[in-house]
């Protein structure tokens, strides 16, 4: 595992509160899978904060992030930064025909690599992206996708609504073989729905508030359906940050 | 002077640890972890993630709250169980030249009393009594806050062990002196403190707390100057070592406590946002050391003037 300084190639933003920051990528650094995340060590507070990986090439690698407190806005125009990972397992990769992504909100970012990857394996791409305000990362998702559908809580340049109303639609319309899904809890507790009513396999990159990101605090966990209890807590960071649908307990 | 070999190693009143670096129950899991980013043999002992006769599944819920310079957690002692610790962790840690110290935590007295007979048997090299986790309904801090039961609690438990046995006190008590000492006349061969202290957090949107439990245990930076004071207060009531931690983060946090009264320090918190902690504090000691030019770290402790 790489625990370092690497440079900080640029930083930009993308919208009011996304930024993406692109950083040199260490030649020593295991393969990255897609859905694997790192820690970055913040400017404040204490903990380090946990960045999935946005796109990587052999000497680079992209955090898309957004700020929501003190810690990520401390991520910001930093001229080199350190980071740690790569970290926790991320999404299968298919050679399915059709495979659907259901991204919500910063959500989106974490869909990429993986998106790259299924149309190396010539897989047709059904990318579902929603936002509570404008989009980011449109051009990119619409350059990958085979069909691109985006929707927003609030643009009137969108078509408001949910994404797992049309990400149904479009399940309900094709064939599809596999969905990866990154985005709000809430979000998910759909996708995992809409993944049992039409049978198709779904893996969910989670989210949790880490302290360590490599699995020794236990502050990150979730509900699976094994072991003594009739679940288990599972650690996001090191039993995830990827889980199937099928094996996940919602809360909400 | 320079010639002569430095030594860093104590002893904790029947436990030889070749330097005074412990990690921290519930902060460094089995050491699995933190083994592929440091090297494990550099520390002097592990304090493993706290022990359960049976597996515990821990807190539902948020777990954790970062707040200035600390964090705020409520994981419940969530592990494998005595036996698959055992069965698993006891083989991987002794792969290293460290100490194995084996953190006990029960509902009841007889628990405790059961998983230190089952300790007895097993390649651990300490057992850690915590008496003082403030996140569970029964046990852990319930024992550790009364004198009365801190003596029940420990005289059982040392009934049941002839291993070298640490009490582990909770920072949550008015005066850590009494507790300190019922611990020692009970047999304990050796104190640690702080555990966590309890706190919270709210959600003012929600208007609830952020922990499922409302409380959890606050560590980190934050805590350190009264993590301090209770070390020196206990060190200053007893006749047997003590090891001290809460927050401590730096190698001059290290020092502090050693200076006042701590035969060795445990990190905690710090792992998590500096795996290299450990590493650090320790090479920053030798330093400290070299310029005052101390042979024997056993010259530090409680050199403190006053």
């Amino acid at each position: 595992m790489f625990l370092g300084v690497v440079k900080v190639i640029c930083s930009k933003a993308l919208s009011e509160d996304i930024f993406e920051v692109r950083v040199e990528r260490p030649k020593e650094l295991a393969h990255i899978q897609p859905g694997q995340f790192f820690m970055l060590t913040a400017n404040a507070y204490l903990l380090k904060r946990p960045i999935s990986v946005s796109d990587f090439t052999s000497t680079q690698i992209v955090f898309t992030i957004r700020e929501v407190g003190e810690g990520t806005k401390s991520l910001i125009d930093l001229p080199e930064i350190q980071i740690m990972g790569p970290l926790g397992h991320g999404f299968e990769v298919t050679k399915a025909h059709n495979v659907l992504l259901i991204g919500g909100g910063i959500g989106v970012a974490p869909l990429l690599p993986i998106a790259k990857k299924c149309k190396e394996n010539q897989s047709k791409i059904y990318s579902t992206l929603g936002f509570r305000g404008e989009p980011v990362m449109e051009e990119v998702f619409d350059s990958i996708s085979d069909f691109l559908g985006i929707v927003s809580e609030t643009s009137n340049k969108y078509e408001n609504g949910y994404v797992t109303s049309l990400a149904d639609l479009v399940l309900r319309l094709n064939e599809i073989e596999m969905i990866y899904a990154c985005g709000p809890k809430k979000m998910m507790a759909e996708v995992a729905k809409l993944s049992e009513k039409y049978e198709v396999p779904a893996q969910l990159l989670l989210e949790e508030k880490m302290a360590c990101g490599i699995g020794a605090c236990l502050g990150c966990t979730c509900k699976t359906k094994e072991g003594a209890f009739g679940f288990k807590h599972s650690k996001v960071c090191k039993d995830g940050p990827m889980f199937w649908a099928s094996e996940v307990i919602f809360d909400v | 002077m320079s010639n002569l070999k430095k030594t860093m190693e104590v002893d904790l009143n029947g436990l030889t640890l070749k330097n005074p670096i412990i990690t921290a129950s519930g902060t460094y899991g089995f050491g699995r972890e933190y083994a592929e980013l440091i090297d494990l043999n550099e520390l002097g002992g592990i304090a493993v993630k706290g022990l359960t006769k049976e597996e515990r599944k821990g807190n539902e819920g948020r777990r954790l709250v970062e707040t200035p310079m600390g964090l705020i957690n409520s994981v419940g002692l969530q592990n494998p169980g005595v036996k698959s610790f055992i069965e698993n962790e006891i083989p991987f840690l002794r792969q290293f030249d460290l100490k194995i110290i084996a953190n006990i935590n029960g509902n009841t007295i007889e628990e405790y009393c059961e998983m230190a007979r089952i300790l007895d048997q097993e390649d651990v090299d300490s057992i850690e009594l915590n008496i003082s986790c403030p996140n569970v309904k029964n046990g852990g801090l319930a024992f550790g806050t009364d004198s009365e039961m801190v003596a029940r609690v420990v005289t059982c438990v040392r009934a049941a062990t002839g291993k070298h046995l640490i009490v582990k006190l909770s920072p949550n008590v008015t005066d850590i002196k009494p507790i300190a000492l019922a611990a020692e006349k009970s047999g304990a061969d050796c104190l640690s403190l702080v555990n966590t202290f309890s706190g919270m957090a709210i959600d003012i949107h929600n208007r609830k707390p952020f922990l499922k439990r409302g409380i959890g245990g606050v560590s980190g930076p934050a805590i350190k100057p009264m993590a301090l004071k209770m070390t020196y207060d206990a060190v200053k009531s007893v006749n047997i070592p003590v090891i001290g931690m809460g927050g401590i983060s730096t190698y001059e946090d290290a020092i502090e406590f050693i200076l006042a009264g701590a035969h060795a320090v445990a990190i905690g918190t710090a792992n998590f946002y500096n795996p290299e902690a450990p590493l650090t504090i320790k090479k920053g000691i030798e330093s400290y050391m070299n310029q005052y030019n101390i042979q024997d770290i056993n010259e530090l402790i409680g050199n403190l003037d006053t």
